[in-house]
């Protein structure tokens, strides 16, 4: 027997979902989220270290998008790099308050981790301690370098995306972000004893 | 050690996922609008009350005691200045001011400060439970109530329009307000399969009225599928639910008592449907599986 399923759903574009954002819509933000949580939730991770606080992070991250709804922006017919824009300074402003942590479990050695921890607590646990150590290196950079190096490197916004994000021109991302890369490669040549 | 040493991209779970969209909504939906929410607005309170708490652990962290902080949760937006800005932790106040603001809704430019969400938890009204007969006609116009199934907490309906189905439980909006929970939307002529038993998962807040001690329900159904004698659903902590299969419907509700089961990711969930034939077995994983509801978060 043939099976007809009716299909009441209706796939929003994201320039339909900012603009029923803007007119207060939490349809569309509830949309958005469910498209991009994830990206945010391993951008505020590669930005903090930590999976809790990425988690945190997102929902702080979409409730920053509704207070922001007004000044929500497209860039090529995606909400994306606007969104990873709040996660950005969000979870910049966690940053600020982990340092001081993330030095330290970047010193805890990959023996330290008890070996009696479920396979996923070992893997989050592993995932933060190696992300500790790329951003203890990260914080040498200066701010925007940073950020460059998340947004674009890290979470693969073009180049275009990154500059949408952070309402700088293009020509800056690509100038910056090549002496981001330099800059945090020779950041990184010290740890490379310490694995 | 390179830029690209990183580590593994992860996904939400689908508890988690579902928790916080239905949080995000609840906090953010006018009240006009929250009819379309299954968690009350205290939830969203809590919510925020989290992330501001989280921010009062990384001043732990950092050994910042000052607990007079009380600075904004919500940073500058993108194209801010690059002036590193003056918050380091946000703390909940311990006693909110008894002048607490019913304003509940986050409007443009607000900022969202442990008080505020203080304030917000406190006074939060729970919204007025929506009904079968008012949810089921936003995806089947015409349908009406076909059979019933109460149980020790809520009621679930098949409805139809002859063609298509929709099972509409009532545990949800019971215990907590706002809209019931929908399952299905299929054709009555669709095949048996996976799909036929995805179920939904569904969370009330603590003291909402749950009879379940986890304040959290998983529910599935449909039409009455012939041939089956018996549907039974296996859940990680050990439960078996039996589904209750009536001459028209059959439906399988479990309220956990174990909150750490309830708060933790759903896991695997064996189907088992018994046939005078035999016995086949479905797998439910992910949130494809395991997030049915039609009109809510997942």
């Amino acid at each position: 027997m043939e099976s007809v399923e009716v299909e009441h759903r209706v796939v929003h574009t994201e320039a339909e979902l900012v603009a029923e954002l803007r007119e207060g819509g939490s349809f569309a933000l509830g949309e958005l989220f469910d498209r991009h949580a994830d990206r945010v939730y391993n951008h505020c991770f590669r930005r903090t270290g930590s999976w809790d606080l990425a988690e945190d992070a997102t929902s702080a991250v979409f409730l920053e998008l509704w207070r922001a709804r007004e000044r929500a922006r497209l860039h090529d017919d995606s909400a994306l790099p606007w969104i990873l824009g709040i996660a950005t300074n969000v979870c910049h402003n966690l940053n600020r308050k982990r340092r001081r942590h993330l030095r330290a479990v970047s010193r805890i050695p990959r023996y330290d981790i008890v070996p009696d921890h479920s396979d996923a607590v070992a893997g989050r646990l592993d995932d933060e301690r190696r992300m500790a150590g790329l951003l203890e290196a990260l914080d040498e950079l200066p701010k925007r370098d940073r950020e460059l190096i998340a947004l674009v490197a890290w979470s693969g916004l073009s180049y275009e995306q990154a500059a949408a994000s952070l309402e700088i021109p293009v020509g800056t991302v690509r100038s910056r972000l090549s002496r981001a890369r330099r800059r945090l490669a020779a950041a990184m040549t010290p740890q490379i004893g310490k694995e | 050690m390179n830029e690209h040493d990183l580590p593994a991209e992860r996904h939400l779970d689908d508890h988690t996922r579902a928790r916080m969209r239905a949080e995000l909504i609840a906090a953010t939906a006018p009240a006009e609008e929250r009819r379309a929410s299954w968690l009350t607005p205290v939830a969203a309170s809590v919510a925020i009350l989290a992330v501001v708490g989280a921010g009062g652990a990384f001043m732990a962290m950092s050994g910042n005691d000052d607990p007079s902080g009380g600075s904004e949760l919500s940073p500058a937006a993108p194209g801010a200045s690059d002036a590193e800005t003056p918050a380091e932790g946000s703390t909940a106040e311990a006693t909110p001011p008894e002048s607490a603001s019913t304003d509940d809704v986050i409007t443009p430019g607000e900022t969202i400060r442990a008080s505020d969400a203080k304030k917000m938890l406190r006074n939060r009204q729970p919204m007025p439970p929506s009904t079968c007969a008012a949810d089921v006609p936003e995806f089947l116009k015409k349908a009406s109530e076909r059979s019933a199934i109460e149980y020790d907490g809520g009621r679930a309906g098949l409805w139809s329009d002859g063609a298509t189905w929709v099972v509409c439980d009532t545990w949800a909006a019971d215990v907590d307000g706002g809209a019931t929970t929908l399952l299905g939307n299929t054709a009555l002529t669709a095949p048996v399969s996976k799909e036929t038993f995805k179920l939904s998962q569904n969370y009330a807040m603590p003291g909402s009225g749950s009879t379940g001690a986890a304040n959290a329900q998983l529910v599935a159904g449909g039409p009455k599928i012939p041939g089956v004698t018996a549907i039974s659903y296996e859940f990680r902590d050990g439960h078996v639910a039996q589904a209750e299969i009536t001459d028209d419907m059959w439906l399988m509700t479990y309220l956990p008592t174990s909150e750490k089961f309830a708060k933790e990711p759903l896991g695997t969930v064996t189907v088992r449907v018994t046939r005078a034939s035999g016995v086949t077995s479905y797998t439910l994983t992910g949130p494809g599986d395991t997030c049915a509801q039609i009109n809510h978060g997942c």
